[in-house]
């Protein structure tokens, strides 16, 4: 008898151990490849590193392989990620097919997640029906790189005194640059939809897509001065071609001016190009915006998900936030955690200037139900209006055509 | 009646009770309790529940059976009736176990719309399923058609049961697998094309609607992605095919002349064919680049092969390179078995090397050359990975083959139904393709 009831002890005391030592696993998707995926792994790591309670497995791929998997995952209900992070563009369309569960306010309160901790043009446009869907990982947009030592070498720097470069001014400096014997390119024509979104959002106040919320209408003459400033350009010879490999160019001293993403920073470190960061080249100072996005952590609905799951979700994003120096330093990113304006680190880094908060309504964050196909339908465009495959205006009614006709056909 | 002429009908019974069985689906909102009835044939035609994969195993089987009891085949009836019984039983375990019914999730959000329930997709927790009792006596009149059809199970005519259903035992897997994964798809497939479908809720039947518009609404979208997707890969069918049989048959020459090292030759030519069209298409990538790849580098130029005027080229040699393998060898084969005294006899003629293979060889090659021209065509016809992952849309629409936007259009932008529609065209195309070549090659045969 007393054998018996040692073994019964025995045994209920192991599973008391067992389920004390209990972790939480947590399956994160992200759209993190290439050196943002391994940064984000770290930060990983380093939060199962942290604390014993919460294990998170990490699923990095494409944007593209992301945005294909959800849906069918959501819809067949097998192996959805407990939290994903996406671009915030993409959440209203999410929101709509009720594939995102809002986040609990008062649970993710107890793992320390507040709206004022973040980055406010960020937060609130994922506040859909009173209810909150996308906690901000970061903003990250395109903005202007220019070789300093180029700059330096040719007397350019008279060109980025006031701390903005006009397209005027890329003709300017190219003229100056190229008298004083520089031979490679002046500018680039490089990732086209961001570029050139960011350029739309300075001609048009709110940087409109669409004026009913479900059908695309473009402001037809901002996106038409915008097509036309870039096809100039590109016609008098201060852009670099369709085939020119524009980041190399840049790195070997052949590119003046580079438009890029934040995100590049790492890279132009990496390959000792003495830079300076810019906002977008603008029309006017006075109305300079660049394209931005953000990455968003999500939750997919999920039937099966545990309160408790959701919990050991929230602690896991607040430590992003709280811990997202990383993800500045190393991967060249504005975090959305505004702690993070506090440290001197940061501060010194040259994208903290997207951090202003005087210039948080700079800061072109589209947010259109049918983004995704806009994205599609604009970058097929490309450079087919640049070297006149196309008119400047069949571009447009191209762009709008399509999407009109897949939402039609939805 | 005969038992077999019982056991046709019963089978027969099964598909047209079939049509009119249904389920009635119910579920709780809060506190609200709604129940809707589909019909069968609807909720086959719902997509969204893997169950219903099996009732088109079901009735086929069931159409076999039929078809084996009317010429007194008693024991492939009853093996195809049992399949049926056994699929369709399978079937209403399943989909009753299913604790959210998709298919079935349509029809229960209107009800609970109807109801004035104001509820979100995650509210409705479980959707319990009932099927009418027509189900039932459908599942009884296979199960029938099984017990009173089967042939005799005495021991002396046990060798007479297995003569008869060995063969079906040797291509049972295959079957299964082709009817549950290819043709089942395939018919969704068909069906998709007559409906609107975002991939994410349930599909909206809108009968020709999408046929009418790739084909005569010449404003649309998908009418110009239609002409210039199947233009292009046309012109890539008229460049490629060409050298699809030119190339490896000009290999098999080579090699049937028994050169030092022909097998190794053999083998090293056969290899691309077992690599994956992303492996393939990758390695090719590095042997373009601009900055890094071979051929710019052992020709001292900096040309773009990703672009034109080179890409349908560059396309052209991948493609060539990949599929020359499997054709080579099917072309040695063929010339191993030419007959050596028609050589000779041409020889005793004084015919050269050319004279020969224009008369002897290529005489002797017709219907393997026939076989490989429909299967490169197909397979042409059929180009995706290599533009897609080579080149993508980065040329606007310059090489954008019809896979490509059928793949776009589905899957990236979630248009599935005009995708499926695209789809159907072009199975349509190949098959008319096909089709001539086939009565080519038969012509030619019976000649």
């Amino acid at each position: 008898m007393k054998k018996t009831l040692a073994l019964v002890l025995s045994l209920v005391m192991l599973l008391a151990a067992a389920n004390a030592m209990a972790v939480t696993e947590i399956d994160y998707w992200s759209v993190f490849t290439g050196g943002d995926g391994a940064v984000m792994q770290g930060m990983v790591d380093a939060f199962n590193a942290s604390q014993d309670e919460v294990h998170v497995n990490h699923t990095p791929m494409t944007a593209d392989d992301l945005y294909q998997k959800i849906p069918l995952t959501v819809q067949t209900g097998t192996g959805i990620p407990d939290v994903a992070v996406v671009h915030i563009e993409r959440i209203p369309n999410f929101v709509a097919k009720d594939m995102l569960y809002p986040y609990d306010m008062e649970l993710v309160a107890q793992a320390g997640i507040v709206a004022e901790n973040y980055n406010q043009a960020a937060w609130e446009r994922t506040d859909i029906d009173g209810e909150h869907y996308g906690i901000p990982l970061d903003v990250h947009g395109y903005i202007t790189y220019i070789n300093k030592d180029l700059f330096d070498k040719y007397d350019l720097n008279e060109f980025v005194a006031d701390g903005y470069i006009t397209f005027d001014e890329i003709r300017a400096l190219g003229d100056k640059a190229r008298a004083a014997g520089f031979t490679g390119q002046i500018f680039d024509l490089g990732w086209m939809r961001a570029q050139l979104l960011g350029y739309y959002a300075q001609l048009c106040d709110g940087h409109k897509l669409t004026d009913d919320g479900v059908n695309l209408s473009l402001d037809k003459d901002a996106m038409k001065k915008v097509m036309e400033t870039m096809k100039s350009l590109y016609e008098d010879g201060y852009t670099t071609q369709k085939t020119d490999d524009y980041s190399s160019m840049f790195y070997g001293g052949e590119l003046l001016v580079w438009s890029e993403g934040i995100w590049m920073k790492a890279a132009v470190v990496d390959a000792g190009v003495n830079f300076e960061m810019y906002p977008a080249v603008c029309f006017e100072p006075s109305t300079c915006k660049e394209w931005m996005s953000s990455h968003n952590f999500v939750q997919f609905a999920d039937e099966e998900r545990t309160e408790e799951e959701d919990l050991a979700v929230a602690k896991f994003i607040n430590f992003m936030g709280e811990n997202s120096l990383t993800w500045a330093k190393d991967a060249g990113q504005v975090p959305a955690h505004v702690s993070l304006n506090a440290v001197e680190e940061y501060a010194s880094m040259p994208q903290a200037f997207l951090s202003d908060p005087e210039r948080v309504d700079e800061l072109a964050i589209y947010y259109y139900l049918h983004w995704g196909l806009f994205d599609t339908a604009f970058s097929r465009v490309g450079w087919d209006f640049v070297d006149g495959t196309i008119s400047i205006d069949d571009a447009i009614a191209q762009i709008e055509q399509e999407v009109a006709d897949a939402i039609a056909a939805q | 009646m005969t038992r077999s002429k019982i056991a046709a009908f019963l089978a027969l019974a099964f598909v047209v009770l079939f049509c009119f069985a249904g389920v009635t689906a119910t579920t709780t909102v809060k506190d609200v309790t709604v129940s809707v009835e589909m019909g069968m044939p609807k909720l086959l035609f719902s997509l969204s529940s893997a169950p219903l994969l099996l009732i088109p195993l079901a009735i086929v089987a069931a159409v076999a059976a039929f078809i084996a009891f009317i010429q007194n085949e008693k024991n492939v009836g009853m093996l195809f009736s049992f399949v049926a019984a056994v699929s369709f039983a399978l079937f209403m375990v399943f989909f009753s176990m299913e604790e959210k019914n998709s298919a079935l999730y349509t029809p229960i959000s209107e009800a609970l719309n109807l109801a004035e329930v104001k509820f979100k997709k995650r509210d409705v927790k479980l959707i319990s399923t009932s099927f009418d009792i027509m189900t039932y006596i459908a599942l009884a009149c296979i199960a029938l058609s099984c017990v009173i059809g089967h042939g005799s199970f005495a021991k002396d005519q046990r060798h007479i049961l297995k003569r008869d259903l060995l063969p079906y035992a040797y291509i049972a897997p295959h079957l299964f697998f082709f009817v549950v994964f290819f043709m089942t798809p395939a018919i969704y497939g068909i069906y998709a094309a007559f409906t609107k479908w975002d991939l994410f809720n349930e599909p909206v039947f809108t009968g020709l609607e999408n046929f009418k518009t790739l084909l005569f609404d010449s404003s649309n979208t998908y009418y110009k992605q239609l002409r210039n997707g199947l233009g292009n890969t046309i012109k890539f069918v008229v460049m490629c095919v060409p050298f699809c049989i030119i190339v490896p048959l000009s290999v098999a020459l080579a090699l049937n002349a028994r050169p030092k090292g022909n097998k190794l030759f053999q083998a090293l030519y056969y290899l691309p064919s077992l690599m994956s069209i992303s492996t393939v298409t990758l390695t090719w990538r590095y042997v373009f680049n601009v900055q890094y790849g071979i051929v710019n580098k052992c020709f001292g130029v900096k040309a773009n092969f990703f672009m034109p005027p080179y890409t349908w080229i560059m396309l052209v040699i991948v493609t060539v390179w990949w599929c020359t393998g499997s054709t080579m060898v099917i072309y040695q084969s063929a010339l191993a078995s030419v007959p050596q005294d028609q050589y000779e006899a041409a020889a005793v003629d004084g015919a050269g090397t050319i004279q020969k293979f224009f008369n002897v060889t290529l005489p002797n090659m017709v219907y393997p050359l026939m076989y490989t021209l429909v299967t490169a065509v197909v397979a042409q016809f059929n180009i995706f990975g290599q533009p897609d992952i080579l080149v993508g849309f980065s040329n606007g629409e310059a090489n954008a083959v019809l896979l490509q936007y059928i793949y776009e259009n589905s899957v990236k932008k979630q248009v599935a139904g005009m995708s499926s529609a695209m789809a159907v065209i072009l199975g349509l195309c190949i098959m008319v393709v096909s089709f001539i070549q086939m009565r080519m090659m038969v012509k030619n045969q019976e000649n």
